[in-house]
């Protein structure tokens, strides 16, 4: 004997229609939300690195009062 | 008196002479043992072996058969007139509700506003969601661990803009000491 299909009737479909879209939208503002903070994260990791840069620059400009205070002959 | 005593007549009419019995006839049945009938018995019983002369076929049919003459064709009426039968409204088949096991059955069906899926397709949508759920409860520890990483890092981040406003401080007050005079 063939085996015949069995059918779930499901309650209140159109409001599972509804709240499925109403999910998609927020999936989409989740996803644009998360390429912000991507982009945010690229910038702040340029910041960081320019700072980086500064620092050392600082250090060396540190190191050359240090050295030019501590042996005034060699300059 | 000679009458009364005479000579005993034999009987015209032969008796019938006495056969042998079996004892096995006049002995009780054991109730221990099982009463087998055999096949062969019962064949014998029914007639099973005889032959099936009574339900053949009687042979003087064929000749009955034989004699009967086939009818004289009928003149020809020129081409036959096709004649369209229409079928009355009550008798035609519904073919909604004839069975076409062939035609593949559709996941969803849709009768006015009530809505009906099929169970297949109904577990598959449960496992959909259930697999969601776990995906949604591993965002939410993501996320979790990124708020402790922000947190640490903004901690780190105020270590560092305290140090450097400790440098400035102080590379101002060197400043100071060495152009004083």
């Amino acid at each position: 004997m063939e085996k015949m299909p069995v059918f779930v009737k499901i309650e209140e479909y159109n409001d599972v229609l509804s709240l499925m879209r109403t999910i998609r939208k927020k999936l989409d503002e989740a996803k644009g939300t998360l390429l912000k903070i991507h982009d945010l994260k690229n910038e702040e990791d340029h910041q960081l690195e320019m700072w980086q840069n500064t620092l050392a620059e600082v250090e060396k400009k540190i190191d050359f009062v240090d050295h030019s205070l501590n042996e005034p002959q060699n300059y | 008196m000679g009458w009364l005593f005479g000579k005993r007549k034999e009987p015209r009419i032969p008796l019938p002479k006495a056969h042998e019995v079996d004892d096995s006839s006049l002995r009780f049945p054991n109730s221990y043992s099982k009463k087998i009938i055999e096949p062969k018995k019962i064949k014998e019983a029914v007639g099973f072996e005889k032959p099936l002369a009574s339900l053949e076929m009687p042979m003087e049919l064929e000749p009955v058969m034989e004699k009967t003459r086939m009818p004289p064709p009928l003149p020809r009426v020129g081409p036959v007139r096709q004649v369209k039968t229409e079928i009355p409204q009550s008798t035609k088949i519904n073919r909604d509700f004839i069975e076409t096991p062939s035609l593949p059955v559709p996941a969803q069906i849709h009768q006015g506003d009530e809505h009906f899926v099929k169970v297949e397709m109904y577990h598959h949508l449960l496992g959909k969601l259930e697999m969601v759920h776990h995906n949604i409860v591993e965002l939410d520890q993501i996320s979790k661990k990124l708020e402790r990483s922000e947190y640490h890092e903004d901690e780190h981040f105020e270590k560092m803009k305290t140090a450097v406003k400790s440098l400035h401080d102080k590379l101002l007050r060197v400043d100071k000491l060495l152009f004083k005079g």
